[in-house]
This record gives C-alpha cells, structure tokens and sequence, in this order.
C-alpha cells in the first residue's frame, strides 16, 4: 500500500519535472516580451538572448529573432535589426511568418531611407504573394515612394490599395503643391528674374534683373564702341556670371521650397497619422 | 548570402557596447544648408568686416550662383584667413587659394566635402606644421 | 486466503519491475533537465556570459560575470571582465581590474601583461614607457612582449626613433624586415624644405610649387603671373596707366601669393609623408594585431 502511493508519488514528481522544464522556457519567453512591452529594449534584448542560449530545440528560434529584431528597430539600430530580421526568415515556420518578416525588412529599409534596397525587396516579394499580401506590398511600396521623394508614384501604388485611400489624396496634395523646377529652369533662361519671382522670391528676382540687365547693357556697349578685350572680361566675368547664378538660384529657390513642402507631409505622417507606419 | 550575413553578427555587438534606449527618428528629408549671415559684434574690426562680408553677400554672392568649386568658398577664405592671421597673410593666402583655383587639373589633390566641394580649410595654409590635417583624397569630409 | 496472496505475489514482480524500470528512466531524464531548469542559477550565468563573451556582446557578458563573481571567487572570469573592458575601450575602468589580479592568482603574469598593455593602448606613449622603466610589476613570461610594444610605442610617436638592434633581437625574420623598412622610412623622411621652395619661387614663379610636388599649381602660377606681368607691361608701352599699374600690382600681389603657397605646400607635403608613414604603420601594426600574445582560456 504504501509502496504502491510512493510509486504514484515519484512519477508525479518526475512528470512535473519534465514539464517544469518546458514552462522555465515560457516563463522566460514571457518575462522577455514583459521588458519588450515596458520599453526597456537593451535588456530585452538580453533576456531573449539567454532564452535563444538555453532553447536546445529551439523553439522559439523564430520569436526571440522576431523580437530581438524589433527591438532593435525601436532603437534605430536598423543595420542589426535587418540583420536579426533574416535570421527570423530562416527560422519562420509558416509562409505567414516568412511574409511578415519580409515586410518588417523593407519596413525598416524605409526608415532607414535606403529606399532602393526597399524598392528591390518589395519587387522580389512581389514575386511569389497572394492576392491580399499583394495589397500590403502596394501600401508599403507607397511608403517607400514617398521617403524617395516620389509623390506621384506614391499616390499611384495607394490608389491600387484603396481608390480613396487617405495618403493617396496626401500624396496627390504634395504632387501638386509642389513647384515646377524645370519651369522655373526654362523661364530663367528666357529672363533674368522671373524664375525666382515663380517661387515667391522677389526681392532675389529684382536684384537679379538688375545685374544682368547693367552688365548686358555695358558688354554691348563694350562691342559697340569696338572695345573688344573689355567685352570680353565684362560678358565673361560679369554678365555671365550673374546670368548663371540666376538660373542657379531660381532651380536652388525651387528645389527648397519643394523640400518643404514633401517635409510638412512627412512631418505631418510622423506625429499625427493614425494608420500603419514603418 | 546568408551564410555571410550570421557569421558577420560579432561586427554588429559593436553597437550594444553602450545601453541604449528607444529613439525615434525623423521622417524629414535633408534640408539644403543655408548661408548664416551672423554678425561679430566682438570688437569694432569684427563688427566692421561682419558688415562688409553681409553686404557682399547680400548684394554679389548670393545672386552670381556657385562659382567656386572649393568648400569654403573663395571670398570665405579670405574673410577667414584674415580673421586667423592679419589683413598681410590673409591677402597672400587669398591669392594663393585663387591661383589653385585656376588650376584646371585639380581633381585628386582634394578630399571632397559632403556638398560635392573639393575640401580645402584655412588651417592648411598659416605656415603653422601642427594645424595642418591630412585628410586622403578619396575620403569624404562630412562635418 | 494463502493462495490468493500467492497468486498476487506471482504477478506482481512484472508489474513492479515495469514501473521501476519506467520512473527510473523518468527521474534520470528529470535530474538532468532540473539541472537546467533555472537560467539565473550562478553557473547558467556564467554560461550564458561565456557564450556573450565569445559572440563579443561584452556589456551584457560583463553584467551576467559581476553576478557570477558575487557568488563565486574566479580568477578566470575577473580576468574575462577586465579583458572584455579593454576590448570596449574603456581603459581606465580595465587597468583597475587588472590590478585586482596582480596577487595571488594564477593569472598574474598575464594580468601585468594586460594592464600594461591598457597603457599603450591609451595613446599615451610615453606614460607606457615610464611605467615600464619604473614598474616593479613586470610579467617575466610577457618580457619580449612587453619590449616589443616598447619599441612599437617609439615608432608612433613624433620625435623618437626605435633601437635597430632592438628590433633585430625581438622579432622574427620577416617582421624584422618590415620593421626595419619603416625604421629608415623614418629616420630619413625626405622632407622638403620649405625655404627652398619660397626661394625657388621668388626666382621662377611657381618652381617652388613644383619642387614641393604640385606641378599643376605651379605651371598655373608660372602662367598667370606671366599674363598679369605682359599685361602690366603691354598696358605701359600703350601709355594706359592706370591700368598699367592696376595689373602690376595685382602681379606683385600674386607673385608674394606664389611664394607664400609654395612654403605652404612645402608644408603640406611634409605632413603627408608624417601622415602616410603613420598609417601604413597602423595598418601593418594592426594586421600583426600589435604582436599581441593569444590566451587559450578566454575562447572557453
């Protein structure tokens, strides 16, 4: 009687062990993603390093690389977040994870403005993707466009997302927002001055007319009177001059006021859109 | 490729030598750098050839464009060089600096600036040995 | 009631043995894994922290040490944190732990060793070589290492020359090769002189410019000092003078501009050979990874 209950009571003890060592892995893997979840991401990090060291079967090979890479993107140490990002793609179990992994690596291409690298992945995502992941891919091929500077083909892949897409309608705002830096270009050509005047810089505009139109009116002068040597060093060095800066300045004016314009999106994205970001 | 990729992992610890926390960073594109039309008032001289250097640029440099195809631009080096040494030397340097200008062959002698500028201080020409710094022509100067 | 019991009696032996043999199995395959089970007992801390070590994590191998070496009095391990603290180039911080194992640890020599390689790494030649002269810590196994980095601390520094016999003595056949050739490489750095170059270009415009290796710059002041000087004579013999004298006193004022550039390249070149002499020191200097010695017990 009593050998048979200290039978019963040594294979409990010996199951329980068995599951006592199932449930240190977990309650490891919970205490890592607690840290992750607090914001603490070194020493998540570390935690999930330990859980990888001590999971001989690795069972949770593809999570701990999942989130140590997360981790490191919350950090903005995207070089090491790609690198624990491919390691989760080699041990992702289902086409899900391998997908989603996929994504977070050209989600932290992105940020970390390598956009053709972004635009490569997406390609060669693009490949082998189901009818809804194709969807997802056009939202982040959006995304990449826009941190290229591209707004036009950003609204384009968001409208493939949802015709009305909201960042469609924010990228077409941006499209046309935006200064024509060839136009300013072209007319700088023609006149000193009105391609500055195009982007609102007018004082820039008049002074350039000014020089441009004094030094012309003394080079011609110069030919007129036969003065040949003084033509020369006045077109040259003078007229030419400002003549170049003119168009210099009215693309420079063009391109800075279009930086602006694509940075108060791009902030506006940051702080106050409420969708999906990279 | 991948293979590459997990056996370069001890190069990456690197930056986990320091804690670090959550950051975020910016969205912005890179703004143009504009020019600073800042004022010395440190002393009649500064405040005087502060003037002078505002107004030039204000009425010539900034509507003839970007002729120069050094870093700090020629009329910089001069107004610097006059600051770090004396009206003598800094004239001698300018004309110096603007005889290196004429040289059509000058690509490869100068490391390049972020901006695309060959790279060319003031520190390397005051005839003082120890401010001298060495940078290899095929680097990129970035602050 | 005697043949019932005897009944049970024979069948239980089967039984029995069965279950024995079944919980046997279970509680071996349970003390092995219970061993395990907790990842922050003092020994799966240093496992872990080993493991971190090796991987070169060392800020979280150093914290899961510390919490080892509470529990537990290691020489290995201390020796392990004050090397991964010299790795991560905190000196200071790995010199004082060094000295912690100066006594009564069997990892002394080698401690001495490292704390004295701390100092050279900390860029302050001459402080290294002071403490070497007046150190009564000197590790009798690392002696040639130690004259080796000796002589490796005069070759970086500006103003001194390493001992050529020295060098014969310390290092092998084809490092004393290279070593030598940097050894000449600085002692005669063929530097240029920068009076020669301003005398040469008060003479020809822009011949100091060459001597100092610009050829380009110099033939591009030879000719634009010409230009401004034919033009200032041009401009005389046709009577215009104030533009005569305009362009001669830009020629002066570029001809003092030649002289001045062509000391300043003088200098210039100058420091470059300083500068090439150094890096390809640093490079070769670094390949032999400064000669370092290699310890076995830190890959465990």
């Amino acid at each position: 009687m009593i050998k048979n209950i200290l039978n019963i009571v040594f294979i409990l003890s010996a199951f329980s062990n068995l599951l006592f060592a199932q449930n240190e892995l977990s309650r490891q893997r919970d205490f890592a993603n607690n840290l992750f979840e607090e914001g603490l991401f070194f020493d998540a990090v570390t935690e999930y390093k330990r859980l990888q060291y001590f999971d001989k079967n690795k069972i949770y090979e593809y999570d701990s690389n999942y989130k140590i890479a997360l981790s490191y993107k919350r950090g903005t140490k995207f070089d090491e977040a790609i690198n624990y990002f491919s390691k989760a793609v080699l041990s992702s179990r289902t086409d899900e994870e391998k997908f989603e992994t996929h994504v977070q690596i050209i989600r932290t291409n992105i940020l970390r403005k390598t956009t053709d690298r972004a635009f490569q992945l997406l390609n060669e995502l693009d490949k082998s993707a189901s009818y809804t992941q194709k969807k997802e891919i056009n939202y982040w091929r959006g995304w990449t466009y826009m941190f290229a500077d591209k707004w036009d083909s950003a609204a384009f892949y968001f409208s493939l997302v949802d015709y009305d897409h909201e960042l469609k309608n924010l990228a077409n705002d941006v499209k046309n927002d935006k200064y024509s830096v060839t136009f300013a270009k072209v007319i700088s050509y023609i006149l000193p001055g009105p391609g500055q005047f195009y982007t609102g810089n007018y004082l820039s505009g008049l002074m350039s007319l000014g020089w441009t139109a004094l030094w012309g009116y003394l080079t011609v002068d110069a030919i007129i009177d036969e003065r040949v040597f003084d033509a020369f060093a006045i077109g040259d060095l003078l007229f030419l001059r400002f003549y170049r800066g003119n168009i210099q300045n009215a693309e420079k004016f063009a391109v800075e006021k279009n930086i602006e314009i694509a940075n108060k999106t791009l902030r506006y994205l940051q702080n106050n859109y409420k969708g999906i970001k990279p | 490729m991948f293979i590459i990729l997990l056996s370069s992992s001890p190069i990456y610890c690197q930056s986990d030598w320091q804690r670090w926390g959550a950051k975020e960073i910016s969205y912005e594109l890179p703004q143009i750098e504009k020019k600073n039309y800042s004022f010395n008032k440190a002393g009649f001289t500064s405040s005087v050839m502060s003037t002078f250097q505002n107004t030039y640029y204000f009425l010539i440099s900034d509507l003839d464009g970007d002729n120069c195809p050094f870093h700090p631009t020629c009329s910089n080096f001069f107004a610097e060089s006059v600051k770090e040494t004396n009206i003598f030397q800094g004239a001698l340097m300018f004309a110096d600096r603007f005889t290196r200008d004429l040289n059509l062959f000058k690509k490869g002698h100068y490391p390049l600036y972020k901006t695309g500028k060959f790279y060319d201080p003031v520190t390397n020409y005051k005839l003082l040995s120890n401010e001298i710094k060495v940078i290899p022509s095929n680097q990129i100067v970035n602050q | 009631m005697l043949t019932n019991k005897h009944k049970s009696n024979t069948a239980l032996p089967n039984l029995n043995f069965i279950k024995s043999a079944i919980i046997i199995f279970i509680l071996l395959t349970a003390i092995t894994e219970g061993q395990t089970t907790d990842f922050f007992t003092p020994q799966n801390r240093l496992n872990f922290g080993n493991h971190l070590f090796s991987e070169k994590d060392y800020l979280r191998a150093i914290g899961e040490f510390k919490s080892y070496l509470q529990t537990t009095n290691n020489d290995t391990i201390k020796f392990k944190m004050a090397f991964a603290l010299s790795e991560m180039k905190r000196f200071q911080e790995a010199g004082d732990n060094f000295k912690g194992l100066f006594f009564i640890s069997s990892l002394s020599e080698e401690a001495k060793f490292e704390f004295l390689k701390t100092n050279f790494l900390d860029e302050d030649s001459k402080t290294f070589r002071d403490i070497i002269n007046n150190s009564p810590f000197l590790p009798e196994k690392y002696l040639q290492n130690i004259n080796q980095l000796k002589q490796i601390s005069l070759f970086k520094e500006e103003n001194t020359l390493p001992d050529s016999n020295e060098i014969s003595n310390l290092f092998s056949e084809n490092e004393k090769i290279e070593l030598i050739k940097f050894y000449l490489r600085k002692k005669n750095p063929e530097y240029k002189s920068q009076g020669t170059a301003a005398l040469l270009s008060a003479i020809i415009p822009g011949l100091g410019k060459i001597y100092a290796g610009e050829i380009g710059d110099g033939i591009t002041s030879f000719l634009f000092t010409g230009v401004l000087s034919f033009l200032a004579y041009d401009n005389f013999k046709a009577n215009h003078d104030f533009r005569a004298w305009l362009f001669t006193g830009l020629a002066a004022w570029f001809y003092g501009g030649n002289i001045y550039g062509s000391a300043a390249a003088a200098q210039n070149y100058n420091a470059g050979i300083k500068f090439d002499f150094q890096n390809d020191l640093n490079i070769y200097l670094n390949s032999k990874n400064y000669f370092f010695p290699e310890y076995e017990f830190l890959d465990k």
